[in-house]
């Protein structure tokens, strides 16, 4: 009961007003009441004792106080008097009214002087009463003593004090009324707004609750000073609402750009950082590579060199000159050293090329593979018009790459169909294949074939699988292809029976057309 | 406030007691006819005095229907029309301006009581010029007796100042000189007071101690707060002035107290109503509470046969048993066979028949007053004559002083047995 405390306080309020009216209003009365009252029970006493007093003077004088009592006992009855008694000028009481005596308290304090007095005093019985004295012929016979009892005026005062009592009793509960049923129409819908405002707090922005809408509505369409105030709430009511959706929303909308941004940024920070240690190691290697290869091509291009053609040109000068001098065995000799350096020439030369392979390496660009065929077929005219080989191609794409190697690797694969020939003049065929990283493609022929368990090893450098009398080559050719291929991106690998040929696969990333 | 309804109270008794008196008085008074002697009497027939205005009534009436059925007066009959006042001053006024306005009474006899007759004096000074009288009321008081209203009333009966003023000569002259007083706090009990206290003045005393009572007072109330007022003064006897009602509760509360000085009474009990109450209520608690006590009476004691008036009183009440008055008293009231009352209304009866006679056959009032006036030592029968002049309207002046001996007030014989 949130309303109880200002109801209350409200109403006690009330309840303090009324009193202090009550008492208030209550006091006055009574003391008009009482000033007026006393005022006319002291004129009326002093009109019966002056009365008496006046006309019992010669019924004083002859001492006939059974006249004075008959007169006493009449005022007694016809004016509302409580008592009289009458006392002569020697201080007796010659006449009274009390029963079952004169309080002996009363005479003692009686007024005795010449004029009216009034004062007052409380008899036996514990009443009040004015005590109202008037002397006869001067105070010079007698003197009259008329008790007015109070207990009419507070009687009196009681009745008219009951009577306000009970009308301001009636006002009062009628305010009362009034005041609750003023209080609630403004301290219920206070409630309900209260009530309304928490579950507003409280509340999913999309779940609005009806009832609590409903009552709000109801309070609002009143047209008072609470219905106003109702309005004004639920305006504001509804714009919090809305701005706090509003909010929420723009909110939730940078709270996912921001989690997107931030997994984007800790994915490219990852990668960046995977790469950048790539990197580093692969410049590294790139490096120490670099400086082996240049070192070796330093050994291979001078320090190989130089004393291989010292040798050569010492073993031709020999050959030439004792050509016959020298028996025979020396000649064939002599024949063998100039082979093995002409062979050991080739070694190095073969070994420089595969090493600038990576050295000579050219920025990629657009190249036409069908040109680069037919600049390979140009490079092997000879070869083909010695073996009658034919040499026929698909449709060929344009691929971004090193032009000059990829001719080294179509001519070298294409001579290799060529020297591995069978009985049969060779045919070879180059194809182009779309796949899923790029191109890939074939060089197919009718060869001789080879083993597939050497189908990794003819790639690697120097390996043969013929004897060099049957087929002549230092074994650089495919580790070459090998090389250049796998440098563009791509991968090269070679399916084949023997004696059934040869297809040599290469891929080429890139999607150029 | 208090005036008025105090006032409203009184007119409204007035109101019911006229309602009262005014249907049943038709049967109370027979038709009188043009020739009758109507007599108007307002007295006491209801309330705690009633015993004394019935048997004033009854103790009148026997006479009187004996004078009607031998001859009447100059041939008239005497009417006695009779109104109860209840012993309140109010209704006696209202009754007596009734009996002479609209009743046209030839003269007004037999009131009862000192309150009611004191009050009804202004009227018969109204009414001077109709020659009103008033005859023998039932009252000792002083104010009908002295100027300036003793020309309107003519007394048989000695007063109360001579009947206090006797009993107080008794006391003092036994020694018992503390005398306290209980008394009617209104003009009857003033009157007594003031006896009492000029007798005990010229002795040169005092009353010690007084208490009062309202009149209306009945037996069954308490008078202990009077008792112990007296008491506490220690008195050699008590004198009380009041009705026999209020005077036989005293007397009770002062017994059972353990009060047992002599208590004495006026003739205005009515000696036979307080013995009544006393040894009614002696049967209830066992207790006697008819010792030492001394009342006063203004007429011989009826038990005085060889009184030649009291075997006439006894004759005339056995032979007519005249009944209280028709519709004015309760049918509850057991009239007695004789009392002091009763006797007394007798003689007031025989007396006035005597008057008027006097009066001639005429019924003129102006010749009411010389015709009492020349009662000269008339002989009623109880062995004192009665004189009525111009100065003096009380034929007797005679007390008898009387106690309660197997269990009747009787003559007392010795007053020597109270002395202390």
């Amino acid at each position: 009961m949130r309303r109880l405390p200002l109801t209350v306080k409200a109403l006690a309020a009330l309840v303090l007003v009324f009193a202090i009216t009550m008492v208030a209003t209550g006091v006055a009365a009574a003391r008009r009441i009482d000033e007026n009252l006393t005022g006319q029970f002291e004129a009326r006493g002093r009109a019966i004792a002056e009365g008496i007093a006046s006309s019992s003077v010669e019924v004083m004088l002859f001492r006939d106080f059974s006249t004075i009592q008959a007169m006493i006992d009449q005022y007694l009855d016809l004016q509302g008097a409580s008592y009289v008694y009458v006392v002569d000028a020697h201080g007796e009481v010659i006449a009274h009214t009390f029963v079952p005596g004169v309080p002996e308290d009363l005479l003692a304090t009686r007024h005795q002087g010449p004029g009216s007095a009034t004062r007052q005093v409380r008899l036996p019985d514990h009443e009040d009463y004015l005590d109202v004295s008037a002397p006869i012929l001067g105070g010079r016979v007698g003197q009259v003593y008329v008790g007015m009892n109070r207990a009419p005026i507070r009687a009196e005062i009681h009745s008219a004090i009951a009577g306000q009592l009970a009308l301001m009793a009636l006002i009062f509960a009628m305010s009362l009324l009034v005041a609750f049923y003023f209080l609630n129409r403004i301290v219920y819908p206070l409630d309900r707004l209260t009530q309304y405002a928490r579950t507003l707090a409280a509340r999913d922005a999309a779940t609005a609750d009806v009832e609590a809408e409903a009552s709000l509505a109801a309070i609002a369409a009143r047209g008072d000073e609470v219905g106003e105030l109702a309005r004004a709430f639920r305006h504001t009511a509804g714009e919090v609402a809305r701005r706090e959706d509003a909010l929420r929303q723009a909110r939730d909308e940078l709270d996912a750009r921001v989690r997107e941004r931030t997994a984007d940024l800790a994915r490219a920070n990852a990668a960046l950082a995977r790469s950048n240690a790539g990197l580093e190691q692969f410049a590294a290697e790139l490096a120490r590579s670099n400086r082996e290869l240049e070192l070796f091509a330093s050994v291979a291009s001078h320090d190989l060199q130089e004393p291989l053609r010292m040798v050569s040109s010492f073993v031709d000068l020999l050959a030439q000159r004792y050509r016959g001098s020298l028996d025979d065995k020396a000649d064939r000799w002599i024949a063998y050293m100039v082979d093995g350096t002409a062979r050991m020439k080739q070694l190095i030369n073969d070994l420089l090329e595969f090493a600038r392979v990576s050295t000579r390496a050219k920025a990629p660009e657009p190249a036409d593979f069908n040109a680069l065929l037919a600049a390979a077929l140009g490079n092997l005219h000879q070869a083909i018009h010695d073996t009658g080989a034919v040499v026929t191609s698909g449709p060929l794409p344009t691929v971004r790459v090193d032009a000059t190697q990829m001719t080294q690797v179509l001519q070298n694969l294409i001579g290799n169909a060529l020297k591995f020939h069978g009985p049969e003049p060779p045919r070879v065929h180059v194809e182009a294949q779309p796949d899923a990283a790029g191109w890939r493609f074939a060089v197919r022929d009718n060869g001789i074939g080879l083993d597939p368990q050497f189908a990794e090893r003819v790639f690697v450098i120097f390996q043969r699988l013929h004897n060099r009398d049957e087929y002549p080559g230092t074994g650089i050719g495919l580790a070459l292809c090998k090389k250049i291929v796998e440098r563009h991106g791509g991968r090269i690998w070679v399916e084949s029976r023997p004696g059934q040929g040869a297809t040599f696969y290469f891929t080429v990333p890139g999607n150029e057309n | 406030m208090r005036p008025a309804i105090a006032l409203m109270t009184v007119r409204l008794r007035v109101l019911v007691v006229l309602a009262l008196v005014g249907a049943p008085a038709a049967p109370a008074a027979p038709a009188a006819r043009a020739d009758d002697i109507v007599l108007g009497m307002s007295a006491a027939f209801t309330g705690p005095s009633r015993g004394l205005g019935i048997e004033l009534y009854r103790g009148s009436m026997a006479y009187f229907e004996h004078v009607n059925r031998t001859g009447g007066v100059h041939g008239r009959s005497i009417v006695l029309r009779a109104y109860d006042d209840g012993y309140d001053p109010a209704p006696a006024i209202a009754n007596t301006v009734r009996l002479v306005e609209q009743d046209k009474v030839f003269l007004l006899y037999g009131y009862v009581g000192t309150p009611t007759v004191t009050r009804v004096l202004p009227l018969l000074k109204l009414y001077e010029d109709q020659s009103v009288f008033l005859f023998f009321p039932f009252t000792g008081a002083q104010p009908q007796r002295q100027p300036p209203y003793d020309r309107y009333v003519f007394n048989l009966r000695a007063s109360y100042r001579q009947e206090t003023a006797g009993l107080v000569d008794r006391f003092v002259a036994i020694g018992r000189k503390r005398i306290a007083v209980f008394y009617q706090i209104d003009a009857y009990g003033r009157d007594g007071w003031d006896g009492v206290r000029l007798e005990l003045a010229r002795h040169g005393l005092k009353i010690v101690a007084e208490a009062t009572y309202r009149r209306g007072a009945v037996f069954g109330q308490s008078f202990r707060p009077q008792v112990e007022r007296l008491q506490a003064a220690r008195p050699d006897a008590v004198l009380c002035v009041g009705s026999y009602a209020a005077c036989a509760g005293f007397i009770r509360d002062a017994r059972d107290a353990g009060l047992d000085v002599p208590i004495s009474n006026v003739s205005f009990v009515g000696s036979e109503n307080l013995l009544a109450l006393l040894q009614e209520h002696a049967q209830v608690t066992g207790a006697d509470y008819t010792r030492d006590l001394i009342n006063s009476q203004v007429v011989p004691s009826y038990w005085q046969t060889d009184l030649p008036a009291v075997a006439e009183y006894r004759e005339y009440m056995d032979r007519y048993r005249p009944m209280p008055p028709a519709g004015l008293a309760g049918s509850d009231y057991q009239p007695l066979p004789h009392s002091y009352v009763s006797f007394e209304g007798f003689l007031n009866a025989k007396l006035l028949v005597a008057v008027l006679r006097r009066v001639g056959p005429e019924l003129d009032r102006r010749h009411i007053r010389p015709a009492a006036e020349a009662i000269d030592r008339f002989d009623l029968g109880i062995d004192v004559p009665v004189s009525f002049t111009a100065d003096r309207h009380q034929g007797l002046d005679t007390l008898y002083f009387t106690t309660v001996e197997a269990g009747r007030f009787t003559p007392v014989r010795d007053w020597g047995r109270w002395r202390p």
